[in-house]
């Protein structure tokens, strides 16, 4: 039989645990991790939106989404930051602020920028927040620069989820 | 407004090579270009060796300039210093690194965040950079200056005099033809002050500081405009007489970033801003390209910047006319993918050059080209050193009349990269 004191422990330790979020988890992005993703979303339409924690109208983008979510809005969002893995403690840090422990999340895992940058989209010039509207089938619309809710919730509209 | 078509039928040919190379042949009918591979001489970074080694091969953000003798001076970041080295041989060897800073500080090297170095009329050194402050985008002006040949620095110095925690980065830094030094960047204190009174502001302001006494103190801070990009460098240069004159990107209207160019003298704006680019790139996000601009003759600038509006992808070069307002010669230098970072330098009267970033799906390049006649025309573009790892943005910097690229890459380390300019084929 487990004694009281004990089994309160536990009790309070769990809650504890259930009461902190799960902190974000940066993956890798390397130079392949593009298609790993695409793939991961096959036949769904998902957001996929690069950002940096040097970037502040990144940060009004990402309290939007932290919005979205809480509403309950639910579509396939992904991260990306330009930002090196190296950094992933200010990353996970950031995305707690709003909410968004549980999004879908890469950071650069090498600091050849370029390179990866041009995996993702050579037409993409490095300006952020960028945008990428995957239909079902992975067509794509870009768009440079803060998103609107309206933007998004047009997108949802259109593609379902 | 020029174009490409008639760019490339001038009939007039400039050879652009590079020395002390182990050569690469490129050539076309018109330019050729020797392109380097890496030498014996350019040392490679072995894996592990910068965790113990300070040194502008393992630094960050290296800036330099070649001093009247021929001598290159180079600062650098490296755990929390600010390091200053020199290279008598053009970079093939460089002396010890001396710390500019004697109590640590995390410097910005980001983005186009990178420290300064300008020399003065009397073999001072002056450095400038931005300490990142522990709160979310903020820093301070930071600036230090040597005037025993580099031996030692004068105590860092907060430029900044609002005493606020907020954003003053992004610092450009320009001695005049009077020797006084010119401090720009962009500043976050209004736009603290607006939103601590639940008013919007956008984007950051321009300010700058002078100083009339070799850096010994600076004016108190002067703001120019209200509203700038808040992300990308700022291009400075040297007005005919005195003075400096900026360029930097501007948001205009609601999120219209274009460019601005101004004059300040030692007391305050001499020749207020003007919208310098009209291109209309409306976008709500940083684009961190900033612009680049270099003085040429009568009040004349050469300007390069990046855009990415519906009609115009690229960077671009233009002719500033700082009396009438005017750009002219606008051309389109590149939109090929992760074209950025444009460089201009003018190492004669007869030369100007563009160099800038691109990215072919394998590896990163460095773009040049030149023109005999402040870029009317230009030729065509051409490889002058490529990289298959992370680089650094790239710079030109003249010694005398010769100009070198100056870039740090991963693999290759610190090069300074001399572009021979061969006059031949002018007569033509």
């Amino acid at each position: 039989m487990i004694k009281k004191p004990f089994l309160y422990t536990g009790l309070l330790t769990l809650s504890l645990l259930l009461a902190v979020p799960a902190a974000a988890e940066q993956q890798a992005f390397s130079e392949d991790s593009i298609a790993v993703i695409e793939n991961h979303y096959a036949n769904e339409p998902f957001l996929l939106v690069m950002w940096s924690i040097e970037c502040p109208p990144c940060r009004d983008e990402l309290a939007l989404f932290g919005q979205l979510k809480r509403a309950g809005e639910n579509f396939n969002l992904v991260l990306i930051s330009t930002d090196n893995l190296s950094q992933q403690d200010t990353l996970n840090a950031t995305l707690a602020e709003f909410g968004l422990e549980a999004v879908d999340s890469w950071a650069f895992a090498s600091d050849n920028v370029e390179k990866l940058r041009y995996r993702l989209d050579p037409e993409w010039f490095g300006e952020m927040p960028r945008s990428y509207f995957y239909d079902p089938s992975h067509h794509r619309i870009a768009v440079s620069g803060k998103l609107t809710r309206q933007t998004i919730k047009a997108w949802l509209n259109d593609k379902g989820t | 407004m020029t174009t490409r078509s008639n760019l490339f039928n001038c009939g007039r040919t400039i050879f652009l090579g590079l020395i002390g190379w182990s050569l690469a042949l490129y050539s076309s009918a018109e330019t050729t270009v020797s392109v380097g591979t890496v030498s014996a001489e350019i040392r490679q970074t072995q894996p592990g060796e910068c965790s113990s080694l300070i040194s502008v091969h393992c630094g960050a953000a290296p800036s330099g300039a070649f001093d009247v003798d021929g001598r290159y001076w180079v600062v650098f970041v490296q755990q929390e210093y600010l390091y200053l080295s020199y290279s008598d041989n053009q970079g093939v060897e460089f002396s010890t690194p001396v710390k500019v800073n004697t109590t640590p500080e995390p410097i910005y090297t980001d983005g186009e965040n990178r420290p300064k170095l300008a020399i003065g009329t009397e073999h001072e050194i002056y450095v400038s950079w931005t300490k990142r402050s522990p709160e979310r985008f903020s820093g301070d002006i930071r600036f230090s200056r040597s005037i025993d040949q580099g031996k030692s620095f004068s105590p860092a110095q907060t430029i900044n005099d609002d005493g606020l925690v907020t954003s003053h980065r992004f610092d450009a830094l320009v001695t005049d033809h009077r020797g006084d030094i010119y401090l720009a960047w962009l500043d976050k204190r209004d736009r603290q002050a607006a939103l601590a009174q639940n008013n919007t502001y956008t984007g950051a302001a321009l300010y700058y500081a002078v100083s009339t006494d070799k850096g010994a103190s600076f004016s108190p801070n002067q703001k120019v405009a209200d509203h700038s990009c808040e992300c990308c460098r700022i291009a400075i240069s040297r007005p005919e007489h005195s003075g400096a004159a900026i360029f930097w990107r501007h948001i205009f209207a609601t999120n219209t970033r274009d460019h601005a160019f101004v004059i300040v003298g030692p007391k305050g704006v001499t020749q207020p801003p003007q919208r310098a680019t009209v291109d209309n790139w409306q976008i709500d996000a940083c684009p961190h390209h900033g612009p680049a601009m270099t003085d040429v003759d009568n009040g004349h600038y050469a300007t390069a910047w990046f855009t990415n509006s519906p009609q115009r992808k690229g960077i671009y070069f233009g002719s500033y006319d700082a009396e009438t307002g005017i750009m002219t010669h606008q051309t389109s230098l590149s939109h090929s993918p992760g074209a950025s970072h444009p460089q201009l330098l003018r190492p004669h009267r007869g030369l100007l050059l563009a160099a800038w970033k691109v990215f072919d799906g394998q590896k990163t390049l460095i773009m040049l080209t030149a023109s005999e006649d402040n870029g009317i025309n230009w030729q065509p573009p051409q490889v002058v050193a490529e990289t298959e790892e992370a680089s650094d943005h790239p710079l030109l910097v003249q010694k005398g009349s010769q100009a070198y690229l100056s870039w740090l890459t991963k693999n290759e380390g610190f090069r300074l990269i001399p572009l021979f300019i061969q006059q031949e084929g002018l007569k033509g």
